[in-house]
């Protein structure tokens, strides 16, 4: 239970750039994700926080303390790896009892600790067991349940669940977020899969080559990326060419596309005129009486769904249709916008 | 993987000839002789009697030699392992660049013929060699000590030459642990000491093992060094088993020594593995998914 402040955190690794000036603040018992592809310094970023490499600028502090001096062991810190990182030649009992004994707590208090945390988890029948006699998930909730026992100011995980099948991964979802909720814990938790990102965090904090291109809850980096590269790494996503033509209240506008003018929402203070991308979320659109023209180009059935490629002027965007929705090749439609899904975003290619 | 039996036989049938002809059919022939009277005309005589370890078994003599030698042995494995360990933690670490190196400098003393080398050691715990002339120069002795033929001297040739047989399995099994698990012991607020003491050395013991076992049993059968550098005021089994055998041309009582030195070294090793197996069984990384 800390709030924990990154500042500036720079990490080279033989002159190539890892991450590049990273600024994250995690409030206390907060859930915080790093997402973003493969490489861009997530890793690293948390092994530099766990004190595990030491970065070559840049300062992080736990309740205002600075904890840079301090090694691995001094920090507090319980982290959950990738690979789990079981003790291989230790019985469950005493992987989760570890920390404990390094601390030197009392035997009888590591017993009641070791088998209060094993029950949360839902292992308390195998704590005599050797890691390598485990499933892949129940490794995972021995990991988690042994970062877990120490109360340590906050977890640290790096993609715990990659290497689960997507139905594990999926419960085990769900577990790490009860069980950081009920300790009250604050969490930071690196993965590149954005649907486990939203569904788990109070803040998703979207990486970008070694650096944070944007904090924000779920809601704002799905609704109101700041850029393409967090739209396109928070969902599916389409996208318009569009002038604004004019401000219709605060941070929505009347804009024209190529299929017609649409009222849209946008960062505050956009000029009239100035040039911008339109990014529709798939869901945004449906057929009806008024809005953006458009000839359908393509589709596929999924079950619950159709997937629709549409064509307006000589973009493409995507989106779903219900899957009795009788549409043939060809056939014109008109797409109305639902404003609160439709975000305006700055035109990285317009000069 | 048992479909086509006659082709494991045909890969195996080199070694398993090899294996018949050098090593099972001389060992039988030693058991054997090992129960024959003594001939002057021949290696043994026809008679078959239990009298050679009768003899053995009597003499307390002999008994006194193979507990020195298994004294000695141990000692050797024991001082091994003590040097061993840091070098091998240190060449686990090391990187790429620097592995063949450091590789080479721990296998150099097998790189150099056992007479060669022994010759070596005679030539400077000599008399007027280097060893005594720089104490002499330093003043902490008055006139030349003899450093030859001692036990300590042995002990000393044997454990440069078997190192490597120490470092390497200790190495492969540091080298085995992944990293991760340092840091997992780490971040749960083990210290560098505690990390060793509860992961590292644990995790390393398959390689001990080995290396223990290996390094004792060259160390029981060594016969050149004990010899050259230990003259006859080391006597140690191997020793003996030869003077038995040429000097005394007493066939079968030297197969009776070489018989009880093997099951000597054989019992040795075995209650080693049977009182260690629960741990090498723990430290084996096996494969997590
Ligand atoms: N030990 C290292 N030595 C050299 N370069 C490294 C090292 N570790 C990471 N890098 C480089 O630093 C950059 C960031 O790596 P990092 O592991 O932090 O990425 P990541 O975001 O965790 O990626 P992934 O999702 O694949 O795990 C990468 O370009 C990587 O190649
Ligand atoms: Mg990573």
């Amino acid at each position: 239970m800390a709030q924990i402040e990154i500042a500036g955190l720079r990490k080279a690794y033989n002159g190539a750039v890892a991450i590049d000036g990273v600024d994250l603040n995690v409030a206390s018992g907060s859930f915080v994700t790093l997402l973003g592809p493969s490489g861009c310094g997530k890793t690293t970023t948390l092994r530099c926080l766990a004190g595990f490499i030491t970065p070559d600028a840049g300062a992080i502090r736990v309740e205002g303390r600075d904890i840079m001096g301090l090694g691995p062991e001094g920090r507090d810190f319980g982290v959950v790896f990738q690979n789990y990182a079981l003790f291989p030649h230790l019985s469950v009992f005493d992987n989760v009892a570890y920390g404990l004994q390094a601390r030197r707590v009392p035997k009888a208090e590591i017993a009641a600790r070791v088998a209060e945390v094993l029950g949360l988890v839902q292992l308390g029948h195998l704590k005599d067991r050797l890691p390598r006699a485990l499933s892949g998930g129940q490794q995972q909730r021995v990991a988690l349940a042994r970062a877990l026992v120490i109360r340590p100011q906050a977890l640290l995980l790096d993609e715990p669940l990659a290497n689960l099948d997507a139905k594990l991964r999926f419960e085990m979802r769900w577990l790490i977020r009860e069980l950081q909720r009920k300790a009250g814990i604050t969490a930071l938790y690196v993965t590149h899969d954005q649907a486990e990102a939203m569904a788990l965090s109070d803040q998703v904090a979207v990486m970008k080559q070694g650096r944070i291109a944007q904090l924000g809850s779920p809601r704002d980096i799905y609704q109101r990326p700041r850029e393409r590269y967090v739209a396109e790494f928070t969902g599916e996503a389409s996208y318009l060419k569009a002038r604004i033509a004019e401000a219709v209240g605060n941070g929505r506008y009347r804009v024209a596309t190529a299929g017609g003018e649409v009222i849209a929402n946008g960062p505050a203070g956009l000029a009239a005129g100035s040039r911008h991308l339109l990014l529709l979320r798939p869901e945004a659109l449906q057929p009806g009486a008024a809005g953006l023209r458009a000839t359908l180009q393509g589709r596929f059935f999924v079950g619950s769904a159709q997937h629709c490629e549409m064509r307006i002027g000589d973009e493409v965007i995507k989106l779903y249709l219900p899957p009795q929705a009788e549409l043939g090749e060809g056939a014109a439609v008109t797409l109305a916008v639902d404003q609160d899904a439709a975000w305006l975003l700055p035109d990285e290619a317009a000069p | 993987m048992t479909a086509r039996p006659w082709r494991l036989a045909i890969l195996g049938a080199p070694a398993l000839f090899l294996l018949v002809v050098f090593f099972v059919l001389p060992y039988g022939e030693i058991v054997m002789m090992s129960f024959r009277t003594p001939s002057s005309s021949a290696p043994y005589g026809d008679g078959v009697t239990l009298a050679n370890y009768a003899r053995m078994f009597a003499d307390g003599h002999y008994l006194g030699i193979l507990a020195e030698t298994v004294a000695v042995g141990a000692s050797i494995t024991a001082i091994c392992l003590l040097i061993s360990f840091p070098i091998a933690l240190h060449l686990s670490n090391v990187g790429d660049r620097w592995h063949t190196l450091f590789y080479a400098c721990v296998v150099s003393p097998l790189l150099v013929g056992v007479l060669v080398r022994n010759f070596g050691w005679m030539i400077i715990l000599s008399f007027n060699g280097p060893i005594n002339q720089i104490l002499l120069a330093l003043g902490l002795i008055d006139r030349p000590v003899r450093l030859l033929f001692t036990v300590e001297v042995v002990v000393l040739a044997l454990v440069h030459v078997f190192i490597p047989f120490m470092v390497l399995p200790i190495t492969t099994a540091l080298r085995n642990i992944p990293p991760s698990l340092y840091e997992a012991s780490r971040s749960l607020g083990a210290g560098r000491f505690a990390t060793f003491w509860r992961v590292t050395l644990p995790l390393s013991f398959p390689g001990v093992q080995s290396g223990v076992i290996l390094v004792f049993v060259l160390a029981i059968s060594a016969y050149v060094t004990p010899v050259l550098l230990g003259g006859q005021f080391v006597v140690l089994m191997p020793t003996v088993i030869v003077q038995q055998l040429i000097a005394a041309f007493a066939w079968p009582f030297g197969a009776v020594l070489a018989m009880i030195l093997t099951l000597s070294t054989l019992t040795c090793v075995l209650v080693f593995a049977f009182a260690t197996r629960g741990l090498a069984r723990r430290a084996a990384i096996g494969r997590t998914p």
